[in-house]
C-alpha cells in the first residue's frame, strides 16, 4: 500500500510539473497591435473557419430572427444601405437614395442587375415585398410613421411617411431589415404558407456574396461562393461558420491553426491568442454600464443620491486594470470616447469611498439587499468586482448569475429588480445607437429601463435634426444629461475585438459591428 | 419467468408514467414565462403586439389547462409527436433525431470500452493481487472516481490536441462521412464518458472476483489441481460477473448524464447539449421530451439488466 | 479493497471484541490513515479557515489581479486579485457544508423511506419505491441541472438538487436491508410477540442497517462533491463571490493556459478529498462488513 501512496504522489507531481510548465509566462508589456502586411495584394480561393459561440436559430424567416441570428447570416443577407468605415450610411443595394421632407418620401433606387441566390432578381417588386411582410406584422421600428409604398419603376421604390421629419428613418427602415428572396420563399411553399415559413427558418436566399451550402443545427453552416454576386467575384470560395459554445476549446482550436476567425472573443483569450501569434481585430468601442432600473414605479433608482453613490463608490480605473488585461480602460460616460456625445470637459465622478458613503446616506439607504443581474460568463468577473465596491460602501449587493435565456428575457422583456450589467455599443453614429436602445421610442426596448421624463422632449427633438452639426449637437445634450443625471453608470470602455489568422485578410471591425463586407475578405496561399 | 417478465414490464411502464408527471411538474415550475424569454432574446417584444403574444401562446397551447396540457403531450408523445421547439421553431423529434446518433455513437463506444477494459482491469488486480499490476489498477479507479470529468476532458484536449497534436480538439464527424476522422474525433470524449464507470467496474469485478476465490467451489477446485485458466474462466468469471452486470444499467445512466459535461467541454451538438442549452432557454418542450427519453432509455436498460440478471444466477427463482 | 495480508483459512477465528477487530482492520491499511489526515486537513481548514487564510478570500486587491505565485501569493490570485490558498482553505467550508448536508438530507429521507417501504410493504412500499425507480431513471448530473434549474442557483439549491438525486440510492439500499433484517427469527418473534413496529424499527433494523450506510455516506460524499463541480462548470453553482472548489475548477478553467494553478490547484483538491472520502469508505466497508469476520 505504500506503493500506491508512492505512485499516486509521483503521478500528481508529474503532472503538476508538466502543467506548470507549460504554462506560457506573462506578458509584462501592453499588447500593440501587429500592422498588417501592407501592399500585399488580394488572391482568389480558399476556404475560411470561422468560430462563433453560437449559431443561428432561424436562417432567412425575418419575422422571427433575431440579431444573434442574423450576425452569422451577413455574408448572405445584405440591406439597401450599409455603413462604411467612417461609420456613415452609404447606398448598398440601392445605387442610391433620397429622402425628401417636403414630399415626406424616402426614395430608393436600386442597382440593376442584383441577383437573390436562387436565380430570382432582385428589384423595387422583391424589397416591396419584403416591406410588406415586415410592416404588416410590426417588425419594422416607428411604424406609426410608416404610411405607403410606391413602385415606381423597376428599380425604384419610394416609402412615404408620416409626421415630421425624422433622421432616425433611414437606419431603422433601410439599413435594419435584411433582404430575402420573395420568389424562393414563395416557391418552397408552393402555396402553402406554413411550409414556406419552415422552409425559411432553415434557408437563406438572400443577396449576398455567399450563398448557404450546408446547415447542421448548433454544429456548422457552410456558405459557398455567389458567382452572381452584384458586387464582383468574392475572393473566398468557403465559409465554414462551427459553433463552439466553450471559450477554452475555441482558443485552442485557433491556436491549432484550425480556425482562421473567432468572433467576440473573451478579453483573456485576447491576450493569450495575440501572444501566440494570431491578429487581434480592433472593432468599434463600447461601454461596460449598470443599468438602474427606471421603470417601475416604487424603484429605488429614481433616486439620484444613489446612483451617484454607486458610481462613486467603483474604482473603474482598478477595474479596468484587473479585468481588461490592458485592453479596457475607465469610462465616465456611457459614449464611448471619440464618438458624438463623449465630452473631454465632463469630469465624470472618479472613485471616492467616502463621497459615495455619504451620498447612500443622505439617498436614506436602509440596508436592503441590491441585486445585479449578470449574464454568466466573463461579465461575472465584473459583478463580483462591483459587488466588492459596493460592499464597501456599506450597501449590501448580491450577484444575480443569469443563463442567456433569463439574462435577454430580462433584459429586452421582463424587465430586473436593481442593477444590470449591459454593455452600450454604438452602431453607425451615437445619436443612432442611443434612440435604438434608451431613447422614448427605442427600436429594442429594455425592460427595466425608460428614459427620464425630463429628457424625453430632448430625445425627441433630437431626431428633427436633418444636418451632421445638428445630430452632433443633440447627442452632446443628450448624453450630457444621461451623464448629469446619472441615469447609466459606466464602468469601463472596450473595443469590441475578434481575433483572426495573420494570413486572413479582413476589414471588418473598422465598419460598425455589424456590417461585414465578406467579399473584400481574402486570405493569403 | 414469462409472469416475472411481464410484471416488470408493468412496473416499468409506471415508473415511465412518474418519470413523466415529475418531468411535467419540474418544467411548469421554471421561473418566467417561456413565451416572453423567447421572444426576450429576439429582441422584438416591443414591436410585438399583445394581440400577437396571445396568439403565439395560443399556438403553442400555454393558455389552457396544466392537466389539458399534460395530457395533449402526453397524447402528443404516444402518436410519435414530440411537440414544437419553442426556440428552434422546429419539431423536437426532427431535432432529437439529429442528435441523437451523435450521443449514442460516443455513449456506446465509452460504454462497452469502460465495461470491457473495466472487467479485464478488475480480473488482472484480483489475479496478481498485491502485486504492481494491482497496485495499477487500483490508481487507475482511484483516480477515476476522484477526478471531475470536465476538467479531465480539458487536459486531454490540451496535450493530445494542442500539444501532441494527435486528436482534433473540438467537434464531431459522423463515422458515415469519414470514418478514420470520426473515430479520431470521439476518442477524447469517450474516455472521458468512460473513466468513471469503468472504474467503478473494475472495483466492482476486483472484490467480487476476490470474493468467489474465498468460496468453497474455487478452494475445492484448487485442490483438484485443476488449471489456474479453467478456474478462473470456468468458475470464477462466471460466478463473479453476475454482480458486476447489475452495474451495467447504472452505467447507461451514466453516460447520459455525463454526456452533459462532456459534450458541453468538447462542443458536440448531442442531446446532452441539447438539454443543456434548452434548460438555459427554458424550451421546456425540449427539456420534457428530451428528459423522457432519456429516462425511458435508463429505466428500460436497467429492466433488461433485472431480467438477465435473473436468467443469469440460477440461485434467483420467480415465483 | 481488501488488505494484502493473506488469509488463513485452517483456523477458526479468535473471538474478539467488535471494536478490536474494527480498529484493526480499519488502521491495517496505511493508506487509510493518509486519507484520514487529509480529511482531518479538511475539517481543520475548514474550522480554523479565518485564522489559517493569509489573505481575505471575497475581497482581492484588484491591482494584484492574476499574479503569478510568489511569496505574497504561494498560489497566485485570480482576476479579481483574491489569494487562491485563501479560497482554497475558505472552500473546505463548502465542501463540508455542500457534502455533509446533502449527504445528510439525503440519507434521513432515504432511510425513513426505506425502511417504512421495507417494512410494511405492500401498496406503500409499491408507492415509494416506484417514485424511487423513477427518480433513479434521471442520471443524477440531469436531474441536478433540471433541479438547479427550475430554482435558480445558490449553496441552497444546489444542496436540494443533489439531496433529491441521491434519495434513491439510500432508499433503495435500506429497502433491500430492511427487507432481509425484516425475515430473522428475533424479528419474527418480536412482531409475534406484538412489539410496537415503530420499536422495531428503532431498535433493531436501524442499527443493523448503519455499518452499510455508513459507508455508502462516505462513498457518496465524493460524488457529491464531484457533482457540485459540475454544476458550477454549467454555471448553476454557489453565488460569486463564495469560495467553493468546483467554481473555482470552472472559474481558473479560462486561465489554464496562463494561469495553470488556478484550475490545478482547486482540481487537485477536488481529486485529493475525494479520493480521501473513497479510501475511508472502503476502509469502513472491509472493517465493518460482517462476511469479512475472521478473514481479515
Amino acid at each position: 500500500m505504500k506503493k500506491i501512496i508512492l505512485l499516486l504522489g509521483i503521478a500528481f507531481i508529474i503532472a503538476a510539473l508538466i502543467l506548470t510548465g507549460c504554462a506560457k509566462p506573462q506578458a509584462t508589456t501592453t499588447p500593440t497591435a501587429k500592422p498588417t502586411v501592407t501592399g500585399a495584394q488580394p488572391v482568389y480561393g480558399g476556404t475560411v473557419r470561422v468560430i462563433n459561440s453560437a449559431g443561428p436559430r432561424i436562417l432567412g424567416y425575418s419575422l422571427e430572427q433575431g440579431p444573434m441570428d442574423l450576425f452569422v447570416l451577413l455574408c448572405a443577407a445584405e440591406k439597401v444601405v450599409e455603413y462604411n468605415e467612417k461609420q456613415e450610411l452609404v447606398p448598398h443595394l440601392a445605387e442610391s437614395y433620397k429622402i425628401d421632407e417636403n414630399a415626406k418620401t424616402i426614395t430608393v433606387k436600386l442597382r440593376k442587375g442584383i441577383k437573390f441566390h436562387d436565380g430570382s432578381d432582385c428589384d423595387a417588386e422583391a424589397i416591396a415585398w419584403n416591406y410588406k411582410y415586415q410592416t404588416e406584422n410590426k417588425r419594422v421600428g416607428y411604424i406609426d410613421q410608416w404610411d405607403y409604398m410606391e413602385i415606381k419603376d423597376k428599380y425604384t421604390l419610394i416609402i412615404h411617411y408620416k409626421g415630421d421629419y425624422n433622421n432616425q428613418l433611414l437606419n431603422a427602415w433601410l439599413w435594419s431589415p435584411p433582404m430575402y428572396s420573395k420568389a424562393a420563399f414563395e416557391k418552397a411553399g408552393n402555396g402553402d404558407i406554413e411550409k414556406s415559413k419552415d422552409w425559411a427558418r432553415q434557408n437563406v436566399s438572400g443577396t449576398g456574396p455567399f450563398r448557404q451550402y450546408a446547415f447542421q443545427r448548433d454544429v456548422s453552416l457552410t456558405m459557398v461562393r455567389f458567382d452572381d454576386y452584384w458586387g464582383g467575384k468574392p475572393y473566398l470560395d468557403k465559409i465554414e461558420y462551427l459553433f463552439i459554445p466553450d471559450p477554452v476549446s475555441a482558443s485552442l482550436k485557433m491556436q491549432a491553426g484550425e480556425a482562421e476567425l473567432w468572433f467576440g472573443v473573451p478579453i483573456k483569450d485576447q491576450l493569450t491568442l495575440e501572444q501566440a501569434g494570431l491578429k487581434r481585430i480592433v472593432g468599434q468601442p463600447s461601454v461596460s454600464m449598470l443599468i438602474p432600473n427606471l421603470n417601475s414605479p416604487d424603484s429605488k433608482w429614481h433616486n439620484k443620491d444613489l446612483r451617484e453613490a454607486v458610481e462613486y463608490a467603483l474604482d473603474k480605473e482598478g477595474m479596468a486594470k484587473a479585468l481588461g488585461f490592458g485592453y479596457y480602460s475607465p469610462a465616465k460616460m456611457v459614449a464611448p470616447k471619440g464618438v458624438w456625445g463623449y465630452s473631454e470637459s465632463w469630469p465624470g465622478r472618479n472613485y471616492d469611498p467616502n463621497k459615495a458613503k455619504e451620498l447612500l446616506q443622505k439617498s436614506g439607504y436602509k440596508g436592503a439587499t441590491v441585486k445585479v443581474l449578470v449574464l454568466t460568463g466573463t461579465a461575472v468577473d465584473t459583478a463580483t468586482a462591483v459587488k466588492r465596491y459596493l460592499d464597501d460602501i456599506g450597501l449590501n449587493c448580491e450577484v444575480d448569475i443569469a443563463d442567456p435565456g433569463r439574462y435577454y428575457g430580462s433584459l429586452y422583456g421582463t424587465g430586473w429588480e436593481d442593477l444590470i450589467l449591459g454593455g452600450f455599443g454604438v452602431l453607425g453614429n451615437s445619436l443612432q445607437a442611443f434612440h435604438m436602445n434608451l431613447g422614448d421610442q427605442p427600436l429594442t426596448r429594455m425592460g427595466s429601463w425608460s428614459l427620464p421624463s425630463e429628457l424625453v422632449s430632448l430625445s425627441k427633438q433630437s431626431r428633427t435634426y436633418p444636418d451632421e452639426a445638428g445630430q452632433k449637437e443633440a447627442a452632446g445634450k443628450l448624453y450630457m444629461a444621461l451623464s448629469e443625471g446619472a441615469y447609466l453608470i459606466p464602468i469601463y470602455q472596450v473595443e469590441s475585438a475578434s481575433i483572426a489568422s495573420p494570413k486572413f485578410h479582413i476589414t471588418y471591425g473598422q465598419e460598425s459591428g455589424f456590417t461585414q463586407y465578406w467579399a473584400r475578405y481574402w486570405l493569403e496561399k | 419467468m414469462t409472469a416475472y417478465i411481464i410484471r416488470r414490464l408493468i412496473m416499468a411502464v409506471i415508473i415511465i408514467v412518474i418519470v413523466t408527471i415529475l418531468v411535467f411538474c419540474a418544467i411548469r415550475l421554471l421561473p418566467g414565462d417561456p413565451l416572453i424569454i423567447f421572444l426576450g432574446q429576439n429582441a422584438n417584444i416591443e414591436q410585438m403586439s399583445q394581440e400577437r403574444i396571445e396568439q403565439l401562446r395560443h399556438e403553442y397551447g400555454l393558455d389552457r389547462h396544466p392537466v389539458v396540457q399534460y395530457f395533449d403531450w402526453i397524447g402528443g408523445v404516444l402518436r410519435g409527436d414530440l411537440g414544437r421547439s419553442i426556440t428552434y421553431r422546429d419539431n423536437v423529434g426532427k431535432i432529437m433525431a439529429e442528435r441523437f446518433p451523435v450521443t449514442l455513437h460516443i455513449g456506446l463506444t465509452a460504454f462497452i470500452l469502460g465495461n470491457a477494459f473495466g472487467i479485464l482491469l478488475g480480473i488482472v488486480a484480483a489475479l496478481r493481487r498485491g502485486r504492481w499490476m494491482d497496485t495499477v489498477v487500483t490508481i487507475i479507479s482511484y483516480i477515476g472516481i476522484s477526478i471531475p470529468v470536465f476538467w479531465l476532458g480539458f487536459l486531454l484536449i490540451y496535450f493530445f490536441g494542442l500539444k501532441l497534436r494527435w486528436l482534433p480538439i473540438t467537434g464531431y464527424v459522423s463515422p458515415f462521412v469519414d470514418f478514420w476522422q470520426s473515430t479520431k474525433s470521439i476518442i477524447m470524449p469517450a474516455i472521458c464518458e468512460m473513466i468513471t464507470g469503468m472504474a467503478v467496474i473494475a472495483r466492482q469485478t476486483r472484490s467480487a472476483m476476490l470474493e468467489v476465490s474465498r468460496q468453497d467451489y474455487i478452494r475445492t477446485a484448487w485442490a483438484k489441481g485443476l488449471r489456474e485458466r479453467y478456474i478462473v474462466v470456468k468458475h470464477m468469471l462466471k460466478n463473479s460477473l453476475i454482480p458486476v452486470i447489475t452495474l451495467l444499467g447504472i452505467g447507461v445512466g451514466m453516460i447520459f448524464g455525463g454526456s452533459v459535461l462532456v459534450e458541453t467541454v468538447f462542443a458536440i451538438a448531442g442531446v446532452g447539449r441539447l438539454l443543456v442549452t434548452s434548460v438555459f432557454q427554458q424550451d421546456y418542450i425540449v427539456v420534457q421530451s428530451g428528459v423522457l427519453v432519456i429516462s425511458s432509455i435508463v429505466i428500460l436498460s436497467n429492466l433488461i439488466v433485472d431480467i438477465s440478471y435473473g436468467w443469469l444466477d440460477p440461485r434467483i427463482r420467480y415465483g | 479493497m481488501t488488505g494484502g495480508n493473506s488469509t488463513t483459512f485452517s483456523e477458526a477465528p479468535p473471538r474478539v471484541s467488535e471494536w478490536a477487530r474494527f480498529w484493526r482492520v480499519f488502521f491495517q491499511r496505511k493508506i487509510v490513515i493518509f486519507g484520514l489526515a487529509v480529511l482531518a486537513l479538511l475539517v481543520i481548514c475548514a474550522i480554523f479557515a479565518p485564522w489559517l487564510a493569509p489573505h481575505d478570500p471575497y475581497r482581492g486587491e484588484m491591482r494584484d489581479a492574476l499574479s503569478q505565485p510568489c511569496a505574497k501569493y504561494p498560489l497566485g490570485t485570480d482576476i479579481q486579485g483574491r489569494d487562491t490558498l485563501s479560497r482554497l482553505i475558505y472552500g473546505a467550508r463548502t465542501v463540508l457544508v455542500v457534502g455533509f448536508i446533502t449527504v445528510g438530507v439525503a440519507a434521513v429521507a432515504g432511510v425513513v423511506l426505506g425502511i417504512t417501504a421495507g417494512y410494511y410493504g405492500g401498496i406503500i412500499s409499491m408507492v415509494i419505491m416506484r417514485f424511487m425507480d423513477a427518480l433513479m431513471g434521471f442520471p443524477m448530473m440531469l436531474l441536478a441541472l433540471l433541479l438547479a434549474a427550475v430554482l435558480g442557483g445558490g449553496i441552497q439549491n444546489v444542496i436540494t438538487a443533489l439531496s433529491v438525486a441521491t434519495i434513491p440510492g439510500y432508499a433503495r439500499v435500506i429497502h433491500g436491508l430492511t427487507l432481509s433484517i425484516k425475515e430473522n427469527d428475533y424479528i419474527l418473534a418480536q412482531r409475534a410477540m406484538g412489539a410496537d413496529d415503530r420499536r422495531i424499527m428503532l431498535s433493531h433494523i436501524l442499527p443493523n442497517s448503519l455499518p452499510p450506510m455508513i459507508v455508502l455516506i462516505t462513498l457518496q460524499l465524493g460524488s457529491i462533491i464531484l457533482a457540485e463541480a459540475g454544476l458550477s462548470f454549467l454555471g448553476i453553482g454557489i453565488k460569486p463571490p463564495g469560495a467553493a472548489w468546483g467554481a473555482m475548477v470552472s472559474d481558473g478553467y479560462g486561465y489554464l493556459l496562463t494561469h495553470p494553478v488556478l484550475s490545478f490547484a482547486p482540481g487537485f483538491a477536488i481529486m485529493l478529498v475525494v479520493f480521501a472520502f473513497n479510501l475511508l469508505g472502503d476502509g469502513l466497508r472491509d472493517a465493518l462488513d460482517p462476511r469479512l469476520r475472521g478473514l481479515l
